[in-house]
């Protein structure tokens, strides 16, 4: 994508609008929306409603990908049909830890190293744009550019959005974003430190990682390293169990396949889950593997910060602080694993320090 | 945080929600609180209580900047007491917390933490003697700029069970302080609006919910085991994954929870999509204490309204009646 070339429109708010009105003859469009005091990712059904700015909405926009409840399959008297309806959807103004979350879905869903590919993501994902946008809020809890994500650029959506003095400037990045939002032919803004913000850091590094700060969150351990040596008791010991971060974060996807029969049609539902329920592990047998609150969460952490790298090769957090933020027991998932980084780092140390004094006799 | 600028200082105030808190600056509430000397005091007990041995933990909040909001903290050492912050945002119940831990612990408890408390040990899910009530005088707590939810039904600011009390001026003695009292009465909205209406009010309210059951887990009167929408194969999944489900949960809650549902709030402070429908529970509450004279949370002595019967009892509530909860 970085190889690209870097074009791009410059409009004036008006303009823009009146662009996303004849986007929405073509696609369903969402974007971030005031609703009752609260920016949201939202379908809109008119333009003036749209929150063309650089701040973080409170839930994320996976639902365009990854329904909370989707008919999948029917199941009539001699056959069976898919029952998805897809629609074209437009993403506008999505965050770049919320466009990290998609790639980090794509990759579980429908990516290479996944044993399967899942034609219903696959569908969605066919059908939606996505033109991104700069985060200029760091909300408390947010912690993006600590799992290597710039909060001013993203190059893994199809288009770029920036608001510039008199307006926006698009740059299209992908072919799908080409032509979206027609301006005057203008240079794309310049990111990165001499520009005065914090931006891709070098050109060849267009997903910001390995950026400046180098004190990067994850967790660099094997599951026995870690499983039963961490007070995850103690990290844990608010959780009332609820489910809330699971639900409002960008990258879970646990679902559950449900059938239900009505009039003779059997219709086969996807509905989102959650590893934060005890029946979640419920076998059929009676047996529970996760019947504890802390091996709950143990297993989200290390779901996103252990095994997801271990199969799929990237980290699936994105920093976004949404989970820390609606906590009421005061879980926060990245004081834990920065915790966990702490004390896997206390325990190598004394070991590497008796190796170099063995060195030295 | 503003990202260039390093400020923290936002437009309007410090209500986190966008709501300019100006406009709320002429609500009273909170008032006569002198929240410093009860935080003092309060650190003060647990660190002598930790230090004596009487309890393995003090259970209240701790300041925490990331959440918006003070969320629960266990002290376990006297030095852990100083963690412990009491002020005008500790809306959050703590009674839920007692039924998980082991040992002799104490609790901060306002008002409606006792209510609970007192409801969960009328139907014995609490044993009296395992824990210590600091009781904290509270005449309302702020979320988002506004009164908290279940705050403006208070009835009163004093705990009624407590064993070390911590009044509103951080002194041993109660002020028994005005309390808002602004809620709706929800019985005269039901009996002044047409089912239409309500039905609108209840079904925009539900389009909100994301089935997270965020409100279940942090109310106290739901600790059933497996909760009736966790059954596999119930009837009411079956059509409709998303309105029935939805219509099925929150009614079915609401009537599980007559006559036990203490007015906390609890609910409507956890949700994340902002869905209200604590109405329901208090028109259902003021069903119950009109119709049989009960209150939950009140007496721990008292038998629960639902499990008991008197062949006086008033018979409305049984079909063929003339019930107008209406909800």
């Amino acid at each position: 994508m970085s190889a690209y070339d870097r074009k791009a429109y410059k409009m004036d708010l008006s303009r823009a609008k009146a662009s996303l009105a004849e986007l929405m003859r073509k696609y369903t469009v969402v974007a971030p929306v005031m609703k009752d005091g609260r920016l949201d990712y939202a379908e809109i059904s008119d333009v003036d409603d749209v929150v063309l700015d650089e701040r973080l909405p409170y839930k994320s926009p996976k639902e365009v990908v990854f329904p909370r409840v989707e008919d999948v399959m029917r199941f009539l008297e001699n056959r069976a049909e898919e029952a998805q309806e897809i629609k074209p959807v437009l993403l506008v103004g999505a965050k770049p830890c919320d466009v990290s979350a998609l790639r980090v879905l794509d990759e579980i869903f429908i990516g290479d190293k996944g044993r399967f590919k899942d034609s219903f993501y696959q569908n969605r994902r066919n059908c939606l744009t996505v033109v991104g946008m700069g985060c200029q809020e760091a909300k408390p809890g947010c912690f993006c550019e600590e799992r290597g994500i710039d909060p001013a650029f993203s190059s893994d959506c199809d288009g770029f959005l920036d608001p510039v003095d008199g307006g926006l400037v698009y740059e299209p990045l992908t072919e799908k974003g080409e032509g979206l939002f027609p301006g005057t032919e203008t240079e794309p803004v310049r990111r990165g430190p001499e520009a005065g913000t914090a931006g891709p850091k070098t050109e060849t590094d267009p997903t910001g990682e390995g950026g400046k700060r180098a004190k990067k969150l994850e967790i660099d351990a094997s599951e026995a390293e870690v499983f039963t040596t961490m007070p995850w008791e103690a990290y844990t010991e608010g959780c009332i169990g609820c489910g809330t971060c699971t639900y409002i974060c960008p990258t879970c996807h646990c679902f559950n396949l449900r059938d239900a029969e009505e009039k003779g049609i059997v219709t086969r539902t996807r509905v989102w889950d959650s590893c934060m329920y005890p029946k979640f592990t419920l076998h059929a047998g009676g047996h529970n593997p996760r019947t504890k609150k802390f091996e709950r969460f143990r297993q989200r952490v290390l779901h996103k910060y252990l095994y997801i790298p271990e199969n799929f090769g990237l980290t699936a957090c994105t920093g976004c602080g949404r989970c820390i933020r609606s906590c009421p027991g005061g879980l926060n998932i990245r004081n834990t694993v920065s915790d966990i980084m702490k004390r896997l780092k206390e325990s190598k140390e004394p070991a590497e320090a008796k190796k170099t004094e063995e060195a030295e006799i | 945080m503003d990202r260039n600028t390093g400020n923290t200082k936002q437009s309007g105030a410090n209500c986190g929600t966008g709501v300019d808190c100006e406009k709320h600056s002429d609500m009273n509430f909170g008032s006569g609180v002198d929240y410093e000397s009860q935080a003092r005091r309060l650190k003060g007990t647990a660190a002598k209580l930790l230090k004596e041995g009487t309890v393995t933990a003090v259970m209240g909040l701790r300041e925490n900047e990331e959440a918006g909001q003070p969320t629960p903290c266990f002290a376990r050492t006297p030095e852990d007491a100083e963690n412990l912050v009491w002020n005008e945002a500790c809306f959050t119940n703590l009674a839920n917390y007692l039924m998980e831990t082991a040992g002799k612990v104490a609790i901060a408890a306002k008002p409606c933490d006792v209510r609970s408390i007192i409801n969960l040990l009328s139907e014995n899910q609490l044993k009296r003697e395992n824990f210590t009530i600091i009781g904290m005088e509270c005449s309302g707590k702020i979320k988002d700029g506004k009164l908290a939810p279940g705050c403006d039904a208070c009835p009163s600011s004093i705990p009624n069970l407590y064993d070390i009390a911590i009044g509103a001026d951080g002194s041993e003695a109660w002020k028994d302080l005005e309390m808002a009292n602004t809620a709706e009465n929800v019985t005269e909205w039901a009996k002044t609006t047409t089912v239409d209406e309500r039905y609108e009010r209840f079904m925009k309210e539900i389009d909100k919910c994301i089935l997270c059951f965020a409100c279940r887990q942090a109310c106290q009167g739901c600790y059933c085991v497996t909760c009736f929408i966790d059954r596999k194969a119930t009837p009411w999944e079956q059509v409709d994954a998303d309105t029935s489900t939805k219509m099925a949960f929150h009614l079915t809650r609401a009537m599980h929870l007559a006559g036990r549902c203490t007015d906390c709030g609890a609910c409507e402070k956890v949700c994340p999509s902002g869905v209200n429908l604590k109405y329901l529970f208090k028109g259902l509450s003021e069903f119950i204490e009109e119709t049989y004279g009960f209150k939950a949370g009140v007496d721990p002595e008292a038998v629960p309204v639902m499990s008991r019967y008197s062949v006086d009892d008033p018979q409305v509530a049984f079909l063929g009646g003339d019930c107008i909860v209406g909800l």
